[in-house]
């Protein structure tokens, strides 16, 4: 039964891991579900997500779009004008 | 044991963390931003409080989805690590955080690739105060209304006017 429970903990932390998420989707977008965490969409390009996640017909108002930076770079963003 | 007065002008997001290889358990400040789109009403996106940007940036496909029409906005550079300037677009966008709907300037750049930055321009001083609590582990955005009354309806006054333009 703990071994089941920790699968579904595990499989659970997975979802919300980021650095879970930038190995096997980063650099790209993904839409994933404001309630449980999972990615309905991913892809390269934002243009990319968008047209998938109309294509699946997905709810817009359900899903978060977020960037996946790539996996193993430590990220510096600074933008000067 | 006593109820925590939380502020009711005040917008709270819970720390994310990545597992960097070398670097072990890292903050990132996420947050997430609705934005309106012309074809799906608000959608959310997730925007990382960069405190070194100037200007909230985004990627060049959101010009599209925003409604942005790119003839007609100013023309700038912006310059990121390493030197690396690329042309951006200059616009005003609405945004929604939480339940505090106001309009930032932003700018759209010519990379598809570019994360969704929430700059320092128009959110952080003329709105928002921001606190990265670690004791709580939350990003904390308060409103700047307590100063004075004055201009907290003053900026009010023009977002709202802003809204119906």
């Amino acid at each position: 039964m703990t071994k089941w429970v920790n699968l579904i903990i595990i499989k659970k932390m997975e979802k919300r891991n980021l650095a879970y998420l930038m190995k096997k989707y980063g650099p790209g977008f993904l839409a994933i579900s404001k309630r449980s965490g999972r990615v309905m969409v991913s892809g390269r390009s934002l243009a990319q997500v968008w047209k998938k996640a109309e294509e699946k017909d997905l709810d817009f108002s359900k899903i978060e779009i977020m960037h996946v930076p790539r996996y193993e770079t430590v990220k510096l963003y600074r933008i000067s004008l | 044991m006593f109820p925590v007065m939380k502020p009711l002008n005040s917008i709270e997001f819970p720390f994310e963390y990545v597992i960097l290889p070398h670097f072990g358990k890292v903050f990132y400040p996420f947050i997430s931003v609705s934005l309106k789109t012309i074809d799906k009403g608000w959608v959310d996106f997730r925007f990382i409080v960069d405190t070194g940007a100037d200007l909230t940036t985004l990627p060049f496909f959101m010009a599209s989805k925003l409604g942005v029409s790119l003839e007609k906005c100013r023309r700038g550079k912006a310059e990121g690590i390493g030197g690396v300037v690329v042309e951006t677009w200059e616009t005003e966008i609405p945004i929604r955080l939480k339940n505090f709907e106001f309009w930032i300037r932003c700018s759209i750049v010519e990379d598809e690739q570019t994360p969704f930055l929430l700059g320092r321009i128009d959110v952080l001083e003329k709105n928002f105060s921001l606190f990265f609590d670690c004791r709580k582990r939350k990003i904390i955005f308060r409103e700047i209304n307590d100063e004075c009354w004055f201009s907290f309806l003053w900026r009010r006054a023009k977002n709202w006017v802003h809204t119906f333009r």
